[in-house]
């Protein structure tokens, strides 16, 4: 059997540890994102299966296009598709909702959100302690979902993500002044409820 | 109507700014207490997404290094028609003996009215027909209108 030359192997281990290293960096970069991907994910479809199909479609489409990105640019693009990800959930949603009351005037939600409610997962914590936790948790979260999409998002991305009103605009695909606009708005209908908790 | 929104003082602001800290906070331990199932979802979503990057890369690799070799190939093939064929050289057609043009003058045509000798009895047969003397009388007739006209003017 004919040997491959020395060069060649060379060659090929060089371009198999870039693959690698690649892969590693990517690997990095999506376990680094995933969880608060999700949250954000779920906060827009309050449905587990939806959120991670969200995630995952947003993984796919971002290796893809976007592999080769320099590390600093990852994170909004990232966010990007996610976005548009979830703007067409809920555009869907609002199509199927309209469909569904059209023609089946007796669905009723609250049956819906039964079926797809979980215990809490408590890690060891004390019943009490764990209820007041989930209670909080559970308190934000209605309290962001309650925001119109845009806003909820122009939020997390830049009070909970940290991203500038630059990279906020990347990720959205909107302008910086239309950022601030979602922001500010976001800011000050939070601020209100906030007090209405105190 | 929308009524003017009455500016809060800046302690009420400043608890509410406190309020967003605490907000991202929750979401952050929303995110570190996510359950395991949701987590090994997400890692297998991850996997799954770099492994079809990994294919894709291949597959790009795959489609160059077809590309190459077929270029590779047909310009060898160009090169050995260059050198093998010498009627290619001149970019003559090699069946212009049996037009009727003298090739005594050209040795090189010569050459290529003897190799293609078939090709050359199969064109004096369609030459002799009833047909192509017809057309050659045709052209004979618009080639002196054509003088007659010129000497007219």
């Amino acid at each position: 059997m004919e040997t491959m030359p020395q060069s060649h192997q060379l060659m090929l281990n060089q371009h198999q540890q870039s693959a690698t290293d690649a892969d590693e960096s990517l690997n990095d970069f999506l376990a680094a994102v995933e969880k608060r991907a999700w949250q954000m994910a779920w906060l827009a479809t309050h449905n587990r299966d939806d959120a991670l199909d969200a995630v995952q479609d947003s993984m796919l489409a971002f290796v893809k296009k976007y592999a080769d990105k320099p590390a600093a640019e990852r994170r909004p693009l990232f966010y990007r598709i996610l976005s548009n990800r979830l703007r067409d959930y809920g555009r869907r949603q609002t199509t199927r909702k309209r469909w569904v009351s059209a023609w089946f005037s007796w669905f009723d939600e609250d049956q819906q959100a039964q079926v797809d409610w979980e215990p809490p997962d408590v890690h060891g914590e004390l019943p009490e302690q764990a209820l007041n936790n989930q209670h909080m948790l559970e308190a934000t979260e209605a309290l962001l979902r309650s925001l119109p999409s845009r806003q909820r998002e122009a939020f997390l991305l830049r009070e909970w993500e940290g991203l500038d009103v630059a990279r906020t605009a990347t990720a959205m695909g909107v302008t910086p002044g239309s950022v601030k606009t979602h922001y500010f708005r976001a800011i000050q209908k939070l601020r209100t409820a906030l007090e209405d908790f105190r | 109507m929308k009524t003017p929104s009455t500016p809060k003082p800046a302690s009420q602001k400043a608890h509410a700014d406190a309020g967003f800290i605490k907000l991202t906070e929750q979401l952050d331990r929303a995110v570190d207490e996510l359950d395991l199932s949701t987590q090994l979802a997400l890692q297998r979503a991850r996997q799954h997404a770099l492994r079809s990057a990994g294919q894709s890369r291949s597959q790009t690799q795959s489609r160059a290094w077809w590309a190459g070799g077929g270029l590779a190939t047909a310009a060898a093939a160009l090169l050995l028609a260059i050198v093998l064929i010498p009627g290619s050289q001149n970019g003559l057609p090699t069946n212009i003996s049996a037009m009727g043009t003298p090739t005594s003058g050209i040795p090189a045509m010569g050459m290529v009215a003897d190799a293609d000798n078939g090709a050359s009895i199969s064109d004096l047969a369609l030459l002799a027909e009833d047909e192509f003397l017809l057309l050659d009388e045709e052209l004979e007739f618009y080639a002196w209108l054509e003088e007659e006209l010129d000497s007219t003017i």
